[in-house]
Parts: structure tokens; sequence; C-alpha cells
């Protein structure tokens, strides 16, 4: 009976993973819409993907029990998804739990691109998809990381969703949070003790490759991706063409590139 | 402007999202304190009574029977036995405390007895009740022995946890009673199936969500749900012997007097009638301990 801490943490990673990426393309795409373009009922839209940040998470996993149950309204609409008390099922809380911070933070990220720069480029020729992919999301780069960052480690804490729809079945539907609170639900102190271990090793692991990641991205985006587009673009703007070349070192222009290197610290 | 590093200004504005971020993943929410009872607010001393969860219903309404025939307001706090030993011990003398545990079973209660956490003399054995093994009204799952457990095709078997939970251990007690033809017992036989909860109430839940999945509750919890039925009740020869005990928690905030009087009042034909009514089987007033 007693669930391993190994299989509770590979689980946990497992469902973690899959729900921050499942969440990351949708949310960020949702996340660019709020940041850059009105449209009717967006207040609506931006509170309603809010929601699971102020719900209890027994509530959202309450929610989700009822849509999906045997006879409920998604099964009465022909759609069976066979989640209850499976792995996927914990994805499915998990990404449910995480969307409000992956997309509020990729939306902040956004918003602090200067859609000066996009209108520059778009005013070049470059059809927005291009903009977008080339402009706009690698100087949203590092707010976007922090989005997953922060998507994954609520992931990885969820608990309260995920026992509800996926229960706490050891080796299936297990995860580091619901393994702890079954160990000290039971008094099984060593167990707890062990799983709170993993917990922190795994938070700690997470901590610092998080930090890491930030900043090799925060380096990566000061030589090349920001001075790049910056230097590019201003030079593309006075006429001058050299420095704009997709993966051009900055450089063409001496002086903008000195003063945006310098600045970046 | 240009110069301006278009990402500080983002990491500002993040931070109070990444403080909220870490302040909900750090707080999963799991504790439980002793809520006010639904009708609480006048003079009426209360009374926290610290209860099994499959007492939830029957406890809901001997609280209107403890106002109207006694004159206490019962604050109520269910969960599994396992736990309310738990809260006792670590809220003992302390304003979360308990008056009154209710337990499932005899083990949690000797646990605090031994701890000398109860007061003397009070603790009593005031219910008994019986194991069925359900599944969704709508389920197709068909099951009329308990040695088809081991073969019938369902996903889960859904029960409170063997662990701690009364529920679940009487469930282990019956299953381990089961001799399967090929050797070994039932037990062993459904292990690969089992789908612990955290109390009697949360199997029945799992249950409740899916057709698939089989339960072994008490019959008594079986009852609150319309959506269930019952494939077959334990036999009483593989039963295994179920006891809800009473007693009065040392030191609790409504002091020993009022806890008395709540004990006095379980043992009355009054509260036998609600138990009774509820599927209990109320146990006869001697089996004193």
């Amino acid at each position: 009976m007693t669930g391993g801490a190994g299989d509770a943490l590979l689980l946990t990673l497992r469902v973690a993973s899959v729900a921050t990426l499942l969440v990351l393309v949708p949310g960020t795409a949702l996340a660019y819409l709020l940041a850059r373009r009105d449209f009717p009922g967006k207040g609506l839209v931006s509170a309603l993907v809010g929601m699971p940040l102020v719900l209890p998470p027994t509530a959202v996993g309450f929610l989700l029990l009822r849509l999906l149950a045997d006879g409920g309204p998604l099964a009465r609409f022909g759609l069976d998804l066979d989640l209850l008390l499976t792995w996927k099922a914990a994805v499915l809380a998990a990404a449910t739990m995480a969307v409000p911070l992956v997309v509020r933070t990729a939306r902040v990220a956004f918003e602090s691109v200067d859609p000066r720069l996009e209108m520059m480029a778009r005013s070049l020729g470059q059809r927005p998809l291009p903009v977008f992919l080339r402009h706009t999301l690698p100087l949203a780069g590092r707010g976007l990381a922090a989005a997953a960052i922060l998507g994954f480690t609520r992931a990885v804490g969820e608990f309260g969703a995920t026992v509800t729809v996926a229960g706490n079945i050891p080796g299936r539907t297990q995860t580091l949070a619901s393994a702890i609170y079954s160990a000290q639900l039971v008094g099984d102190q060593r167990q707890a003790a062990v799983l709170l271990g993993v917990a922190v090793a795994l938070g700690l692991v997470a901590i610092l490759a998080s930090e890491r990641l930030v900043r090799r991205h925060r380096d990566g985006a000061r030589n090349t991706m920001r001075d790049t587009v910056h230097v590019g673009m201003l030079d593309a703007a006075r006429g001058d063409t050299r420095g704009a070349a997709p993966n051009g070192r900055p450089g063409g222009n001496p002086g903008e590139g000195g003063g945006a290197g310098g600045a970046g610290r | 402007m240009w110069e301006d590093p278009p990402m500080s200004g983002a990491w500002k504005r993040m931070l109070p999202g990444a403080v909220l971020a870490l302040s909900v993943t750090a707080c999963p929410g799991a504790g439980q304190k002793p809520g006010p009872s639904g009708s609480g607010g006048d003079e009426l001393p209360q009374v926290v009574v610290f209860a099994a969860a499959s007492l939830r219903d029957a406890m809901g309404e001997m609280a209107g029977v403890a106002r109207g025939e006694a004159g206490l307001d019962l604050v109520l706090n269910f969960a599994g036995s396992n736990v309310l030993a738990r809260q006792v011990e670590s809220a003992a003398g302390s304003n979360g405390g308990a008056d009154v545990f209710l337990s499932a079973n005899e083990e949690w209660m000797d646990r605090l007895a031994a701890d000398g956490r109860l007061v003397p003399g009070t603790r009593r054995a005031f219910l008994s009740n019986r194991l069925v093994v359900v599944a969704r009204r709508d389920s197709p799952v068909e099951i009329a022995r308990p040695r088809d457990l081991a073969t019938a095709s369902y996903r889960y078997l859904s029960l409170g946890d063997p662990r701690g939970v009364p529920a679940g251990i009487y469930a282990r007690q019956f299953l381990e009673a089961v001799a399967m033809p090929g050797g070994g017992t039932l037990w062993q036989a459904v292990a690969a199936r089992l789908a612990p909860a955290a109390d009697a109430r949360a199997a029945l839940a799992q249950v409740a969500a899916r057709r698939d999945v089989v339960g072994i509750v008490y019959a008594t919890d079986a009852r609150t749900s319309g959506d269930l039925r019952v494939l077959f009740e334990v036999p009483p020869e593989l039963a295994p012997r179920i006891t809800y005990d009473a007693a009065a928690v040392a030191g609790g905030p409504a002091g020993e007097a009022a806890a008395r009087r709540l004990l006095d009042l379980l043992a009355s034909a009054a509260a036998r009638a609600v138990f009774a009514r509820q599927g209990f089987v109320p146990l006869p007033a001697d089996a004193d301990r």
C-alpha cells in the first residue's frame, strides 16, 4: 500500500510537465490577445482566466468533478473523456490551476514589449506572424520563461483540485503532494519525512534551474536578440540595412550597440 | 527610451504575482478546523464534537435534538477518525480542542485513552454499522458474492485508506477474511485495484464519480446517496465487528459537565431513534467499559 516516493516524484514531474506544456501555447496566445487587442468581453475573459487563482482549489476540483463525472454535462454531450481517477485528471487539475499564472505573467511580458517595435517591423513590410515570432516572442522571452516556471511550480504543488478529480491512488495518481497528505493522514511519519525531503530537493532543483535559465536567457537577450532587433530596426529606420540581418551581431552602429549593451545591467 | 531594457519593469510588475503564486503553492489548504455549527449564535453552551465522517448526517440531525432536549449547541468537526484522533492529541488544552470524540473504531479511542486524553469513565461503545459493496445506480457492474470482487470487470475498488481510516480497516478485515480457491485472500486479489480515500465519505464520492468504480462503504453512507445501489451486503460471518466509541476529551473547552450531558443524550432513547432511522445499529446502554 505504501506508495513509493519515487513513483510519486516521477508522476509529479510527468503531471507538471504535461500540464505546463498543455497550458503554455494557448496561454501565450491568449496572453498576447489580452495584452495587444481590444475585443468585446475582454474583461470577462480576463476575469475567467484569473478565477482559479482566487477560487479554493477544492472548488475548482469540485467543478471539474461535476463536469467530468459519468452522466455529467460533458458525458451528456457525448464527450466521455474517461479522465476521473486517472493521471490525466491530475494533469487537467494542475493545468487548470496553472492557467492564471501562465496567462497573467505572459500578458505582463507582452505588455512590456514596446508596441512601437512591432509597428516598426510591420511598417517595414513584415507580416504579423513573423513579427510576433521573430521580434515579440524573443523580446518577451524572459517573461514567458517566468510564466512557464510559475505554471510548472504551481502544477507541482497542486493538491486540492488534484485529489478531488484524480484521487490518491499509490503508483497511479498519487503525486508528491497527495502522498505527503496521505502519509501524515495515516500517521506514517517516516514516509512523510522521506517525501518531504524529496519535495524540498525538487523545489531546490527547480529554483536553481529556473534562476540559471533566466540568467542565461537574460545574457542571451542582451547579447543577441534585443540588440539585434533594436539596433537592426533603428538602422533599418535610418535606411541603413546592414544591421538588420536576422542573426547579425550588433555593431553595425557602434554608438547604439555600445549604449544598449551597457544599459543591460 | 531604447536603452531602457524592456524586461526590468516586467520583473517588478510580475513580483506580486510571483509572491501570490508561491503563497498559493505553499498552502494546500488541507487543515481542518472545527467550523461553527449552522445554527449557533444564542446563549446555549457550545460543545465541540469531533465525529467520524460517517456520522455526518446522523450528528447533523442530533444537533437539533441536542439543542431541544439538552440545551447544547453542537459544534461539529467531521473527518476520518484517524485524523480526528491526531487533532485531539495536538489540540489538547487549546481553544481548538474537542469536548467529545466519536470514533468509528476502538483503536483510535484506545490510543487517546493510552495517552490520557480521555475523561476516565466516560468512554462507551454506542453504535454499530454494516459494510456494503456499492456501485453507481447506472453502473453495468454486477457482483453478487465477495469472491467475485477478484474477477469482476471494474476499474477501482474504492475504500477508506486501510492504513488508518476505520472504514478502510474494516474493509480490509473483510477482504482478508475471504479465502480464495487458488490460495491467498481476496485482499491480495484486489490489491492492484484499490483506490484509497481520505475518509469513509470520500470513498463514497469516488464511487459516485465513475460507473466502473465499486466501493466498500458503510451501509449508512450508501443510504445517503440516491445515485448508488448496493451490489451486496458483506455477509455477517465475514464482517468485522464495527464499533463506534464515544468519550469525553480531557480539558475540553466546554468543560466536563457539558460533555457528559451530551454523552448522556447520545445514550438516550431519542438519540437511539435518530441513529436507528439513519441505519445505524445502536448498542445497548450496558456496553459500558
